[in-house]
Order: structure tokens, then sequence, then C-alpha cells
């Protein structure tokens, strides 16, 4: 049971004229709630349609609750996983009584009582066709179907266009499900600080590769941004192994180091010929910055 | 902890025949399908037979109770096919992943593709036969009824006609569907589209062969059916290959225009001033017709029934200035000259026929239009915001579009009116002794065209062309069988009319083509100066010369190979 949920190996994908994913890799472990940060066009939603099967990848490996992904996942495992997307179209000529009563029928794992918890969570107006569903009234739909038969990884894009009151109350229902019944999210967004504190594990992408991925405690701890003051020169081959990202910031220089150590900072320093540096501990949103706003 | 395979097998095809019952049918999900379909085409052959009747006194092999029953049949047939919930699912269930369909849930549901794929088609060939089997019912009965009890005799051609119709057209959607699935996948957009287009053809060219061999009038059909969807399957095949490229070239004239002028560097100021060149971006008034071609094939069915409702007004429009206007006209003529001569008689008779079958044609070209129209009236808070457009500039292009459209689609429409009436003429020679029979191979025209709809995916992006042709012919032979349509049975005659036919399909071709041309203008054949490549001007002459030895196959042939095989 403490196999990872989903592990994505080098993975490619390419759209005309445009590399979306160029070998991205991440693993999920169970029980957790993994955050898949990325800038827009980062590669979010391309990953998680590939995962669920519902795009081809060009290459690499995909292990979803432990089905080594060919095309798309067999019924076994579609079972226990459940998807939530901005993009997915629903049955629009359905009313939501209609759609939740139809979707329900192919899960053994649907829980009527759990059906009705959620219906009196959300505002799902159940005999409103779905198609005349605003776009946060579709995502709370959608999230319904997804949380009534109680998926073991439940993977959402975006959950856009929610209020206040119903994404408070969606993130405490998946961190109930993930207290309670062992439940994986995966949740990729573009807005880290909402899930600053929420996310145990994450994975930040931009331009269709990982960054930085891991435990969110061992990623804080592992980056540091250094300023360096009395600096005279910038140095040569900036992205060292490790990775930083230096700046000149007045007359002082500021480096985001990944995979910091004090040697590594002293090193730095020496490079920089700089009389004095300070370290520190960057929050997630300024970390997620950090990492992405220099790749321009 | 895991559900057994079988067991969520049969949990999914219990949940699409619980769907199927549980829901209730929705009578109205029929009534605009069912109205663009037939009901409107029907309307104008009442209208016209009722013209004939009152005005002329014609006589009409229509009886009442024949043309009670054909409404009653395409009406019941059509309403019964798609107001079932089974129906709408199988049309929106995303068989196959064609690159335009987008993820769908049902992609996501706990169900193998193939089982998936398998209950739409269930639930497609069963709402269809029961469709079928009641309108058949209906033809039957009406058939007894206007005999006044005369046995009606079948014979087994016809019926051996149905299956060959009916076994190839699932076949063929069969074909299509793994050729949607596997092929975009494996290849790029732009080929797999080719493929596809090629695969369509040549299922459909075997079908036209099989189907037109039993029944004896090969050539003049052929000629027809292979000209009329080679020409609607590469350009879907082209659709499908350029679309994305068209969408992105679109995006980038946008940008293009809504970009402030760059200021001229020093340099560049003291260079003499050059013409602006034409691929620098595209005139405003060019921009909705652009929309229109890129977006035509991309948006679907939601854009004809988002333009339903102004094709059935021009329709509507259209169809009663004419009904009304025609004869006018002619009698106008008869007083001028003091008398009513025969011919005039005759040509008051196929006033509203001709313009029966102009109608569809017209109103593909209209809806066409309208997808760019559309699209670009659904923009025109951010047209007129940002970019530097003005409003009767955007207007004018709107126009423009319908225009250009509706008149390349009337020469189509009128290119199929040609063949028809020599398709009709020639199996009016060849077989001329068909009382029971020509009633049902007349009503096998409708019913494939319904097959193919019945098809969904087969209809749903390539073959939208094929549709509204295919329609405008089943008409055109309802009316001919059911004697509405002038009598043609000499064979002079119809070669002549054959001839007139292909040179008609040659020129709606060419048309087509120039009228691409005209509309985007720096991607080939056209160079960036917009004279044709080299290659393109080939074509277009082999099609011209193609089109005169009477057969439209030989010159969509031509172009359609020209158009797969030049390199874009």
């Amino acid at each position: 049971m403490d196999e990872d949920v989903l592990v994505v190996q080098d993975l490619t994908k390419r759209y005309p004229g445009v590399q979306a994913l160029g070998g991205l890799s991440f693993s999920v472990p169970h029980g957790a709630f993994f955050g898949l940060f990325g800038r827009n066009g980062a590669g979010k939603t391309t990953t998680l349609d590939i995962v669920t099967g519902l795009l081809m990848r060009d290459s690499g490996h995909v292990t979803i609750l432990g089905e080594q992904l060919r095309i798309e996942p067999e019924p076994q495992t579609k079972v226990r996983f459940a998807y939530v997307a901005g993009h997915l179209q629903l049955y629009v000529w359905m009313t939501c009584r209609e759609h939740i009563e139809f979707v329900s029928r192919f899960y053994p794992t649907w829980d009527p009582a759990r059906e009705q918890e959620l219906l009196a969570m959300f505002r799902v107006p159940l005999d409103q066709r779905v198609g005349t569903l605003s776009t946060g009234q579709n995502t709370q739909l959608q999230l319904l179907m997804a949380l009534a038969h109680r998926p073991q990884l439940l993977l959402i894009d975006e959950p856009g266009n929610l209020d206040a009151v119903v994404r408070q109350r969606l993130m405490e229902t998946m961190i109930e499900a993930i207290a309670e019944e062992d439940t994986t999210v995966v949740m990729a967004s573009h807005i880290i600080n909402e899930l600053d504190g929420v996310c145990d594990h994450l994975c930040i992408i931009d331009r269709g590769v990982a960054l930085a991925s891991g435990p969110v405690d061992s990623l804080v701890e592992s980056v540091r941004r250094v300023h360096y003051r009395g600096a005279r020169a910038m140095p040569l081959g900036a992205t060292t192994e490790g990775g930083f990202a230096l700046k000149r910031h007045g007359d002082d220089f500021r480096a985001v180091i990944i995979g910091y150590t004090p040697e590594r900072a002293d090193a730095l320093a020496q490079q920089l010929g700089a009389t004095d540096y300070e370290a520190e501990r960057l929050g997630l949103q300024e970390l997620f910055v950090a990492l992405t706003e220099d790749r321009e | 902890m895991t559900a057994p395979a079988d067991d969520l097998r049969r949990r999914a095809f219990r949940a699409i025949a619980a769907m199927e019952f549980g829901f209730g049918w929705r009578p109205w999900r029929a009534v605009l399908p069912g109205l663009r379909a037939w009901l409107l085409p029907l309307a104008w052959v009442a209208i016209a037979a009722l013209l004939r009747r009152s005005i002329v006194g014609a006589e009409s092999r229509l009886t009442d109770a024949e043309g009670l029953a054909l409404v009653l049949l395409l009406l019941g047939g059509t309403a019964l096919c798609v107001m079932s919930p089974v129906w709408s699912w199988a049309s929106t269930e995303p068989v196959g992943r064609p690159p335009d369909c987008g993820p769908h849930l049902g992609h996501l549901l706990p169900i193998r593709r193939r089982d998936r794929d398998l209950a739409a088609g269930i639930a497609r060939l069963r709402a269809m036969l029961v469709g079928c089997a009641l309108g058949l019912a209906m033809l039957l009965g009406a058939w007894v009824l206007s005999r006044q009890g005369t046995v009606v005799r079948l014979s087994l051609r016809p019926l051996l006609a149905w299956a060959l119709a009916l076994g190839p057209a699932f076949a063929i959607g069969r074909v299509y569907q793994w050729a949607s699935r596997e092929l975009v996948h494996r290849f790029s957009a732009r080929s797999a589209g080719q493929l596809l287009g090629v695969l369509c053809a040549v299922a459909y060219l075997c079908w036209w062969c099989l189907f037109l061999l039993v029944h004896g009038v090969w050539q003049a059909t052929s000629a027809f059916g292979g000209a009329c969807l080679a020409l609607a399957l590469c350009r879907a095949a082209f659709a499908r290959g350029r679309a994305g490229a068209t969408v992105l070239q679109w995006i980038e004239s946008v940008r293009a225009i809504s970009a402030p002028p760059r200021r001229p560097t020093e340099t560049e100021t003291a260079l003499p001033a050059e013409a602006p060149s034409a691929s620098a971006a595209p005139r405003p008034s060019r921009l909705s017709l652009e929309m229109g071609w890129a977006l035509c094939p991309e948006l679907g069915w939601p854009a004809w029934s988002r333009s339903a409702a102004v094709i059935f007004t021009v329709f509507a429009i259209v169809g009663l200035l004419t009904a009304v206007g025609w004869p006018v006209l002619v009698f106008a003529l008869a007083a001028l000259r003091g008398h009513m001569p025969a011919s005039l008689t005759a040509q008051l008779a196929w006033g509203p026929y001709a313009v029966l079958a102009l109608l569809p044609g017209a109103g593909v070209g209209f809806s066409v239009a309208v997808c760019g129209i559309d699209f670009a009236s659904s923009r025109r808070r951010y047209a007129r915001a940002l970019l530097p457009i003005a409003p009767r500039a955007l207007w004018r292009a709107r126009l423009e579009a319908a225009l250009i459209y509706s008149i390349g689609f009337c020469l189509l429409a009128e290119a199929c009116d040609l063949l028809g009436q020599s398709v009709i003429a020639l199996m009016t020679h060849y077989w001329p002794q068909l009382p029971p029979e020509r009633h049902l191979v007349a009503l096998a025209m409708p019913a494939l065209s319904l097959m193919a709809w019945a098809q969904g995916p087969l209809m749903r992006v390539p073959l939208r062309l094929f549709q509204g042709t295919l329609e405008t012919w089943g008409v055109l032979v309802i009316i001919a069988f059911l004697g509405m349509g002038p009598p043609v049975t000499d064979m002079v005659e119809a070669h002549r009319l054959a001839v007139l036919a292909a040179m008609a399909w040659a020129l709606a071709l060419l048309f087509v083509l120039l009228s691409r041309l005209t509309i985007a203008p720096n991607s080939w054949p056209v160079k960036p100066d917009g004279r044709l490549t080299p290659l393109a001007q080939v074509a277009a002459g082999l099609a011209l010369i193609a089109s005169f030895p009477t057969s439209g196959f030989v010159l969509a042939t031509v172009l359609f190979a020209g158009m797969m095989l030049l390199p874009p």
C-alpha cells in the first residue's frame, strides 16, 4: 500500500510546433496531497490528460494505481480514480440529475449517502441541463461525481470559478478524504499560495520539465535565497551543479540556490568576491516564482 | 477492492440501457434535426405539388395518401431516431478520438473503448431500424391505400439494394471510427486527416460501385457519387489537415493587425518606402472569410444548430419568393406575349423544382458562411475592443462571406440538380418498368442519407458537404420518381444532361477552388503574389478538360488527387 500511486517517467508530448512535455518525471506517494504547479502553458493539463488516458504520449512511462499505462487505463483502474478538469466535456443534453444517475451506475463503489452529502455541499441545480451550467457549476457537478464513488486517486486540474465557500469546502473534503479514506489527491494549479499549507508533496514544472519535485518540507529546506553584499563581478557558469539563478539587485547580488548547503553558498560568495551574505528561506509562492521567473 | 472486469462491463451496458429507458423521451430533441434533415425539403415538395396542381392543373402522380405517407415516413423515422436518449448519448459519445473531439467524460468512464463503441453502435442501429421499420410500414400502408387494395408486389432487387446499402454503410462507419481512433494517434493531424479522407473515399467508392453495379446504372450514378464524395472528402481531408494551421494563421493575422505600428528605426526611415507586402497582414474584409474556412470544419454541429435559424429563414424567404414569384413572372411573360405557350407551362412546372434543388445547396453555403459570421459575431465585443477593424468593415466581410459561399454552393447544388436529372434519365431509360420498385428505390436514397447521418462520427466532420448533396439528391430523386419533375426518358436527353452536369461540376469545383484562392491568398496553391502555382494551374486545367468526357468522377478524381498529392 505504500507504493507510489502515480509514477511519471520521462514523459514527452509534442503538439504541432510546441514541445509540451520534455521528459517530465515525478511520482506521487500513496495518501499524499500532491500539488502540480506550473505557469500557464507549463504542461500541467497535458500531463494529467496523458495520465488519465485522454491523450496519447509520445514517449515515457506512466504507472497509475499500479497499472503500467499503455493507451488508456483498464476499466478496473478507471473505476478507482477520478479526474476533474475544466476542459472535460460532459453530456450536455442530460440534466444534472440524469448525468449523476447515469455515471453512478458505472461505479460499484458509488455511495448514495456520500452523493447526498455532496449535493448538500455543492450547489448543483439537479433539474438544469448540463449544457446550461456555468463554469463553476460544471466544476461542482464534476467534483460531486468524482467524490461520490470514493476514488483512491483524485486528479483535479485547475478547479476554476469556484466561489470561496465551495473552494473552502472542497479543500476540507479532500483533506478529510485523505485522512479517512486514504485517498491520494493530485491537484494541478498555477496558483500556488492557495495550496500553501495544504499540499505535502509538490512538483513544479515549467515548459514540460520538472524544476523541483518532492516533499514540500524538504524542498523548502533545500532552497534558499542568498543575498551577497559587496560582490565585485558576475561569475561565469551561473547554472552550476545543483543550479542557482543569480540576479543583480542594486549593488548586491541575489542568488536562489537549489540544493542549498552553507558550503555552496560560501563557494559562490568567493566566486562573486562578496564580503558578506545572508541566506533566506522561501515560502512556496516565492519558491515557485524564483524557480520559474528566470526561465524566460 | 478491484471490481472484476466482467462485472464492470455488465454494469456499463446496464447503465446505458437504463439511460435509454429511464430518462424518458424528449420529443423536442427531434424537432431541429428533423426539420433540418427532411421537413423543409418536403415542405417545398408539397408546396411545389400544390402550385402545380392549383396553378397549372398538372397531373401529379403523388397522391394524397402517398404524400402523407412520405412525410410521415421521413418525419417519423427521423424523429424516432433522434428522440431516444440513447440516440443523443450515441451522438455525443466520443466514439474514437478525432482530434477535434476533445477530452470527454465518456473516455473516463470505466468501460473499454470497444465496448463503448459497441454500445453506441447498437444504440444507433436500434434507433435507425425502428425508424426505418416504422417508415416502411407507413409506406406500405399508404401504398396499399393509394392503390385501393392492390397487392404490393415486392421483388428481390430493391431488397438486395437495401441490403447492399445498409451493410457497407455500417462497415464504412466502423472503418472510419477505427481510422479516426488509430490513425490520428499514430500520425500527425494533417497526415491522419488525409489518410482518413483516402480511406473514406475508397470505402465509399467501393460501396457506390457495388450498389450501383447491381442496379445497372453504374456510369452516371458513379459519376455523381464519386464526384460529390470526392469533393467532400478532399475538402474534409484538407480541412482536417489544415484547420489547425489555418486557425493559427488567422490568429497570427489578428495579431498582426492588433500589433501597434512599430516605430521605424533610423535606418528604415532612410530607406525608400516599399509597397506594403500582401503577406504582412490580410485585409480586414477578408477576416471573416478566413474564419469561415478555418472554423467551419472545427465548429461541428453546434455551428449548424446556431446557424439553423438563419438557414431556415433564408430557405423560407427565398423559397417563398421563388415559389410565388416564378409563376408570377411566367404569367407576366405570358400576358405580355398574349398567350400561354406550352413551353411556358413546362417552365412553370420547372420553376419551384429548380429552386427547390438550389435551396439546400444555398443553405449549406449560407451555413458555412454563417460559421464565419457567427464566430465574428461572438467575438464582436473583442473585435471592436481589440481589433482595429471598423464595425462596417466587419459587416461587409460577413456579407461578402455569405455571398461568396451562397453563390458557390448554389452552383454546386445546380450541378447536383443536373446530375440528379441525368441519373434519373438514365434510370428511366434503362429501367422503364418499375411501378412497385421505383418507389422503394427512390426511398432508398433518403434512407441512405439517413443511414449515413446515423453513423454520427462518419458525418460529423468530413462528410458534411456530402450529406448536403446527398440530401439534395435524395429530394430530387423523390420528386422525379414520384412524378413531380418532368419525365425524361430520352437517352439523348440523358446524355446531354450528363454532359451539362459534368460541366457544372467542373465549374462549381473551380469556383470553390477559386474562392478558396481569394480567401487564403497566401496559402497553397496560391503564390504570395496571388497567382496559381504551376501545379495548381495544371490541376485546374486537367479538371476542366476532364469535365468534358461527361464524367464528374474523373474530374473529381483529378482534383482530389491533385489536392492530395501536391505539396502544401
